[in-house]
């Protein structure tokens, strides 16, 4: 096939060479959503890859090339109105389109047509898809989806030897990326780190806690309603008064302890996933209010437990069908250490039967002086690794980093300082902080996710989750592809 | 002799013998706690001077020692 593309400006040459144009306007003169291209990005079914291109013509009169087809790497900025690029092998289409074309798509993706969901390609993102897909084997396609990481994918870069990967298009394509970004934070006068202080200053706690409100939960139409969260903990109050009449399984793992929750630790992120819209007190603490709550005990009262009573949780919620597994817990892993090869294959046979696992990236840092690895299991390239952020949209002092590869990135970020949740009768009500009250902030979003999306399951629901997240200017070391947002 | 405990998984051209692979394991000398079909897991432990033999069973993929985890205690702030 003819690489027609290839000879091309570079976008930034043609942005530079459009002089008072704003930034917010695409080429074809349609307006652009601070922080996104114009393009979208159409995410697809992993049965019909295949066929995308058909799917994309027929559905929206779309002409989609596969990358596949550009043996130096195809780039989505060069597409033309009307054209689509097929990444095969990440199973999304990036698509540039008007915005007539983007609501037949949005349709046809609530039609069974193989087109999981449609949103706003974003500045950050797209980088991210023009990784060579050629060099994605099985393992890599995981932590793509795992973890938006761009520093990670630069080295890659980097290391491509140059007849795969043309660094001059990839550096033409930085800059274009910079340039945007650049003039985007200008059009206002602000930055990202103002825009964190500015909403840290609304946080009034009054009828949301701050994390609900930072994560768009407060504003959101779902609430988990026919979705399953398994929250893998020290089991939970039973009897909370903010729990009367909601529908729980629950199951203990630890021999010789029942499922009531001796330790708080349980009580306080089920709350957090799976709370209820209107608590006894405000403000309101729990994301998923309308999901169905399975509590499996796999840490005791004294908050200990093994690799064995986790694996069997797991099986318990793959069977039960949970959308989500929230596993608050872990072991520290040193810098160099690799995942458990176990609790990999398990995380996958879990996204093959539908079951999404999220886990904490683990508190052992002290920042700024120290910073430890992610920790297992949220090690496993595929289990998603949560830290934690604060008030401020600040890495919390204590939340583990992004130091190991293959697998060790923290993928996502949640608020996790100062976190107000359900407690044990008689306290009911606590503040806690941990990578452990961000992590049920992603799960409950999860089951949020899954509610608006009910074909995206398992690895698509990743990829919702990490699609979604506010981008913050922090390393993706510490926040991944940044703050969790519902829909 | 010493016991370990572990956790060994099943590969998945041989995910269909599950059975059939957890009494070719309990011959190499574990003595299984947990069977964990859906997951082609299985939890128990084993003499430490067996566990290279283990390895060595068709359908074994991966061998790991049992990890503890230990929360913080539940007056800490930090969890």
């Amino acid at each position: 096939m003819e690489k027609p593309i290839r000879n091309r400006k570079p976008k930034s040459d043609r942005e530079n060479g459009r002089g008072n144009q704003p930034a917010n306007v695409s080429p074809n003169g349609n307006v652009i959503a601070p922080g996104t291209t114009g393009r979208f990005l159409v995410l697809l079914r992993e049965d019909a890859v295949k066929n995308a291109a058909k799917t994309l013509r027929d559905t929206a009169g779309v002409r989609a090339m596969s990358s596949a087809d550009f043996t130096e790497g195809a780039g989505a900025e060069h597409l033309g109105e009307s054209e689509a690029l097929v990444f095969e092998d990440l199973g999304v289409a990036v698509v540039n389109t008007p915005p007539d074309q983007v609501k037949t798509l949005s349709a046809a993706a609530a039609r069974d047509t193989g087109i999981l969901a449609v949103e706003p390609e974003r500045v950050v993102y797209a980088l991210r898809v023009t990784a060579p897909p050629r060099l994605a084997d099985e393992e890599l396609i995981v932590e793509e989806f795992f973890s938006a990481a761009p520093p990670v994918i630069d080295r890659s870069i980097v290391a491509a030897p140059p007849q795969e990967f043309p660094v001059d298009f990839l550096r033409g394509y930085r800059d274009a990326v910079d340039h945007l970004v650049g003039k985007l934070l200008a059009i206002g006068g602000i930055t990202e780190a103002a825009v964190g202080e500015a909403v840290a200053a609304a946080f009034s706690e009054t009828e949301f806690t701050w994390g609900l409100q930072a994560t768009k939960v407060a504003l959101s139409r779902f609430s988990g309603r026919d979705t399953r969260i398994a929250v893998l903990d020290t089991g939970m109050d039973l009897g909370h008064p903010d729990f009367v009449g909601r529908p729980i399984t629950s199951r203990s793992f630890i021999e010789g302890q029942e499922v009531q929750d001796g330790h708080g630790h349980g009580t306080h992120c089920i709350g957090t996933a799976c709370g209820p819209r209107q608590p006894a007190q405000l403000p309101r603490y729990g994301v998923a209010f309308n999901s169905e709550i399975f509590a499996g005990k796999v840490l005791s009262n004294q908050g200990s437990g093994a690799d064995g009573g986790i694996l069997a949780g797991i099986q318990w919620a793959i069977r039960n069908r949970c959308h989500v597994v929230s596993m608050s817990l872990g072991a520290p892993v040193f810098e160099g250490e690799t995942f458990s090869r176990i609790f990999e294959q398990v995380a996958r046979r879990a996204l093959g039967r539908g079951t999404l696992i999220i886990a904490a990236a683990g508190n052992e840092s002290r920042r700024p002086g120290f910073i430890a690895p992610v920790g297992h299991p949220a090690n496993c390239p595929s289990i998603m690794a949560v830290g934690a952020l604060d008030q401020q949209f600040q890495i919390a002092g204590f939340s583990n980093g992004g130091l190991n590869p293959q697998g060790g990135q923290v993928d996502i970020a949640g608020p996790g300082v100062a976190v107000q949740s359900s407690f044990p009768r008689p306290t009911l009500r606590r503040s806690l902080s941990g990578t452990s009250m961000a992590t049920p902030h992603v799960a409950g979003i999860a089951a949020l996710l899954a509610e608006a999306n009910p074909g995206a399951r398992g690895r698509e629901l990743a990829s919702l989750l990490l699609q979604g997240a506010r981008r913050l200017s922090l390393p993706a070391r510490d926040v991944g592809s940044g703050l969790v947002q519902a829909p | 002799m010493a016991k370990v405990k572990l956790s060994i998984s099943v590969d998945e051209e041989h995910l269909n013998q599950f059975p059939k692979i957890m009494k070719e394991v309990e011959k190499a000398g574990m003595e299984i706690d947990q069977e964990l079909e859906d997951l082609g897991v299985a939890t128990g432990a084993i003499d430490e001077d067996k566990v290279a033999a283990l390895r060595e069973v068709e359908g074994v993929e991966h061998v790991e020692e049992e990890r503890e985890f230990q929360i913080a205690p539940p007056d800490s702030d930090v969890q």
